[in-house]
């Protein structure tokens, strides 16, 4: 199993300490690093380490080796495409070709449309029309463009990024419009965090066979899954300690949940949550909770957000030591069996 | 008087290269390090995105400052722009210099971002105060000609309050005045001699005192490109190939205005360059040629151009440690290279 690790950010870390978290992932060797973007949300100390995933993308580039740095992900129609595939170009040459893109069609509420004056309508064919664009310029060859949203004349966009055709694309969606628009092109899916583990399992399957009914090897598609994960000494303390970050949870507005739970939101509760969502116990219980998920589900990437809201730094730390020493080296071993 | 460097690129473009001669030079003793914005140019001169290459250089580096000059205002959204360098200033812990600029010199970067060039102007006051507000504001919003905003909060804050430094790339009368009224530090240009600049900074002192702002507390800052070797002959022998190159085929915005200012293409003679505007030679003419500029201007930050993009990494290394080791001390008694 690839795995990842989900940069959520934590109210009570800084930025040092989110560096400190990126760089353990890296020297843990995680597969990933996974940013996303949020504009105007602070948490509690006013902090947002995320309306500008570039420069972070960068900044991490910049003390890193070997891990990959996702976007989870861009939200295209916010931003004009050329800017975009700039920068998208420029930090997959300042990490040496590490970068993945991920590409969403809106952010988590409509502010994000009438702060950048886009009007809701549009977002999807400017969804459709910025990627378009964005891979044209990503090729680096002279191109033109002349859409609904964006002409641009004959330019030939600089840098070009490192990897060919460009970074690899993920899509990041629930509507079946936006599935079926990924299905079509064979794009990767970025599986939310918050989907109990049977719609994990209905979604993998559900894209599977819109992958299969456009031709594509769903096989050879990738489709990481979010999880939050917390390892504790035992389950119980780590029960305990992830108390409040639940609660937190359980605070959100109903529609928000029931956007996160589908068919299970009904049922929503703290047990529900641990037994379905978070990934939460000892080193033992998490690698089995993962194993489950690689077997029955067919997951054979997890992106895990260890600091997850309310979670203090050292304990985030913590959990990420006994997730290397105690959970890491199973699921490898786990896939090396399943390859043999 | 404090230096800077300002980066164009490094031939072959490698960001890693520049990273590395912005990292030298912060060990020499640079006080800072300015990025330029251009957009549609290919290798090696990359900037479509500095606030990202900020951002690796962020990491890379420890105490040096992290300027641009500047991003274009008028090309991209104000709120992107606000929150990306507010995200640099958490990120480099309060290092960032914040520099804007009205227009690209290029018309086709207004064309391909739809933003026409006779807007320029407008769109760029809107964007300042739109990204001031953003960053000094609980939360507002703005109803303009050209953007309007409904109540956001953004953040984050920049970790300097109020906000950081703002400079105004000042290479016309227009932008020299209106950075004068504005009471907005300033980045005087690169292919003026050291008259001329001698004459904007008059010009950019005295608008500043008639608005009622204090020069003293101003930044004015100067750009040259630089060439260091171990004599005169060596370096023009290394240097003049390379930077005809530059000013001749791979910066068509620069070239412009010096076809424009010097009155055809035939007057593009390194000569010429060599008189007014850039300096190259051994560590001593370098010296005197910049007491020259210090001279005419009482600048308080030097500008060293010392990797225009047509130079051989190596060669721009070696300039770079010479500068450090022979010029810097004999500009800045108090600098003491690592």
């Amino acid at each position: 199993m690839r795995l990842g690790f989900y940069v959520t950010g934590s109210g009570t870390c800084d930025h040092r300490d989110l560096l400190c978290q990126v760089e353990r992932a890296d020297e843990a060797g995680f597969d990933s690093v996974w940013l996303r973007e949020r504009h105007f949300h602070r948490d509690h100390q006013g902090r947002n380490f995320f309306s500008a995933p570039m420069v972070v993308a960068a900044w991490i580039a910049a003390r890193t080796r070997k891990v990959r740095i996702g976007l989870g992900a861009r939200i295209l129609p916010l931003d004009h495409p050329v800017h975009l595939a700039e920068d998208a170009a420029t930090v997959d040459v300042i990490s040496g070709g590490r970068l993945d893109v991920g590409i969403a069609r809106i952010g988590e509420n409509q502010l994000y449309e009438g702060a950048f004056a886009r009007d809701p309508a549009e977002a999807r064919s400017r969804f459709y029309e910025a990627l378009e664009v964005m891979e044209l310029a990503w090729t680096g060859e002279p191109f033109s463009h002349s859409g609904k949203h964006y002409r641009v004349p004959e330019v030939a966009v600089a840098p070009r990024p490192v990897q060919r055709p460009g970074p690899p694309v993920y899509l990041v969606g629930i509507s079946e419009r936006t599935l079926d628009f990924g299905a079509e092109r064979g794009l990767p899916l970025l599986l939310a965090g918050a989907q109990p583990e049977a719609e994990v399992e209905r979604t993998i399957q559900d894209y599977r066979s819109r992958l299969d009914a456009a031709g594509h090897d769903a096989d050879a598609v990738p489709m990481p899954l979010n999880r939050f994960v917390y390892v504790g000494e035992t389950t119980e303390q780590a029960r305990a300690e992830l108390g409040p970050a639940i609660a937190d949870f359980l605070d959100r507005p109903a529609s928000v949940i029931r956007d996160f739970l589908g068919s299970r939101a009904a049922d929503v509760g703290e047990e529900m949550l641990l037994d379905e969502v978070f990934i939460c116990g000892d080193a033992d219980h998490c690698a089995e909770r993962l194993e489950r998920l690689s077997g029955s589900a067919g997951v054979r990437e997890v992106l895990c957000t260890f600091n997850y809201f309310t979670l203090p730094h050292d304990r985030c730390l913590a959990s990420m030591e006994r997730f290397v020493e105690g959970v890491q080296p199973s699921l490898q071993s786990a896939v090396a069996v399943a390859e043999r | 008087m404090r230096l800077g460097s300002f980066v164009m690129g490094t031939r072959g473009g490698g960001y890693e290269a520049i990273l590395d001669q912005v990292v030298r030079s912060e060990e020499l003793g640079f006080d800072t390090v300015v990025l330029a914005e251009r957009h549609f140019r290919h290798a090696p001169l990359l900037y479509p995105s500095p606030l990202a290459v900020a951002g690796a250089i962020a990491a890379r580096t420890q105490r040096m400052r992290i300027g641009t000059a500047g991003r274009i205002l008028s090309l991209d959204h104000p709120i992107h722009v606000a929150e990306a360098a507010a995200t640099l200033d958490v990120l480099s812990d309060g290092r960032v210099d914040f520099g804007v600029t009205r227009a690209s010199l290029d018309e086709e970067a207004h064309v391909a971002f739809s933003s026409p060039h006779e807007q320029s102007r407008g769109r760029f006051e809107e964007a300042l105060e739109i990204i001031l507000r953003a960053w000094t504001e609980d939360s507002f919003s703005f109803e303009g000609e050209h953007f309007s905003v409904p109540e956001v909060s953004v953040f984050p804050k920049p970790v300097q309050r109020p906000h950081p430094p703002l400079y105004v790339v000042a290479v016309s009368p227009e932008r020299l005045a209106f950075a004068s009224r504005e009471g907005i530090n300033a980045y005087i240009g690169a292919i003026r001699t050291p008259d001329e600049l001698g004459e904007a900074a008059r010009s950019y002192r005295h608008g500043l005192s008639a608005a009622g702002h204090d020069p003293g507390e101003k930044t004015l800052s100067v750009n040259r490109f630089i060439y260091v070797s171990d004599d005169d002959r060596c370096a023009r022998e290394e240097f003049e190939q390379p930077f005809l190159e530059l000013m001749h085929e791979r910066a068509p915005d620069l070239k412009g205005a010096l076809v424009a200012k010097y009155g055809g293409v035939e007057e593009l003679t390194f000569e010429r360059f060599l008189a007014d505007f850039c300096i190259c030679g051994g560590p001593d003419t370098v010296v005197r040629r910049l007491h020259e500029v210090s001279g005419a201007t009482a600048c308080d930050y030097l500008l060293a151009t010392l990797n225009f993009a047509t130079l051989d990494h190596d060669l721009c290394l070696r300039s770079m440690e010479l500068f450090g080791a022979e010029v810097m001390p004999a500009l800045v008694p108090a600098a003491a290279p690592a």
